[in-house]
């Protein structure tokens, strides 16, 4: 239900506003890509959760203890 | 949630895999999303140690993501079994057709040759086919025209009594493309219909408050074209 409000009410005023805003922005540099990547996997619930962040490192993982990745994608590149 | 401990007992279940897409030059893996068939973030699934897709998530808590887990796995032991049972084709049937593993003609096809389906069975199936034929719809948009065009599609497949549910994903696009057909055909009283179906479902959501405004305020504008002009009088 969240979701489909979501896409109903934010849609439409929210993608407005975020292309706007991202009109009047340069894109980010390659250091400010990796700082906010860096930024990304310090995140308490990222450090602290297990994670595995290498995905050919997961799947062997998951191969050798005979278990299913829970996979979560995020992004490190927008807010 | 996923900073508790109830999710720290649930990831030493599973391999928690975390793909962060950076956008930083020599990225491994960088459209790995949409190689999975996410179309937006945040996107949870689970995969096998091959890295297929098994299961997607239905409900964002803890307690969801163990019930996707359970699917993934009952997933993996029907694509392992060779004679599955009817009871078992369907649920693999529709597996199949909720990870998008499937067309919809051949989910039909194959839908069609099982026999003996039990009533909720029959339903569920004919509940996900018709996810599939407005999902094609959807992916054929390509312009105002398209769009417009599906509106048209949705309000007929609606007449024959094909409709998504409430909770279905399909329900939300199907209708609010289904406004703008009635609005560009000045059907009121479909856009009025359809505007109600959404507020069955949507209309206690505070969120919504401005979505149901603004269509409101596009229903009164529609109605007003249709008044009738006032008789004129005899004898004039």
């Amino acid at each position: 239900m969240r979701r489909l409000v979501s896409a109903v009410v934010a849609g439409s005023l929210l993608c407005a506003a975020a292309a706007s805003a991202a009109a009047q922005q340069a894109p980010p540099t390659q250091e400010q890509l990796k700082e906010r990547l860096a930024g990304k996997v310090a995140e308490a619930w990222v450090k602290d959760g297990g994670w595995v962040t290498d995905y050919d490192k997961a799947r062997a993982d998951a191969k050798a203890g005979g278990k299913l990745l829970f996979t979560y994608f995020t992004r490190s590149y927008s807010p | 949630m996923l900073s508790t401990e109830e999710f720290r007992a649930f990831a030493k279940e599973v391999v928690p895999f975390l793909h962060v897409t950076s956008r930083v030059e020599g990225e491994t893996y960088p459209d790995l999303l949409s190689e999975k068939g996410g179309r937006g973030f945040p996107h949870l699934v689970a995969m096998d140690a091959g890295g297929e897709v098994v299961a997607g998530l239905e409900d964002r808590t803890v307690e969801g993501f163990r019930a996707m887990m359970k699917r993934a796995g009952e997933f993996e032991t029907l694509l392992a079994k060779k004679d599955r049972t009817p009871a078992e084709e369907v649920r693999y049937l529709a597996a199949e057709i909720r990870l998008g593993r499937v067309k919809a003609d051949a989910a039909r096809a194959r839908a069609a040759a099982l026999k003996g389906l039990a009533e909720a069975a029959k339903k569920e199936l004919d509940g996900l086919l018709l996810g599939l034929d407005i999902r094609a719809i959807l992916d054929g948009i390509k312009d105002p025209a398209a769009r417009l065009a599906a509106g048209r599609a949705f309000a007929e497949m609606w007449a024959a009594g094909r409709v998504p549910g409430g909770d279905d994903a399909g329900f939300q696009p199907f209708f609010v493309i289904m406004l703008d057909h009635a609005e560009a055909v000045k059907d009121a009283a479909l856009f009025e219909k359809a505007l109600g179906k959404m507020r069955e479902k949507l209309g206690s959501e505070p969120r919504a408050a401005g979505f149901f405004k603004k269509n409101d305020e596009r229903l009164a504008k529609l109605k007003e074209a249709k008044e009738p002009e006032p008789p004129k009088e005899e004898g004039k």
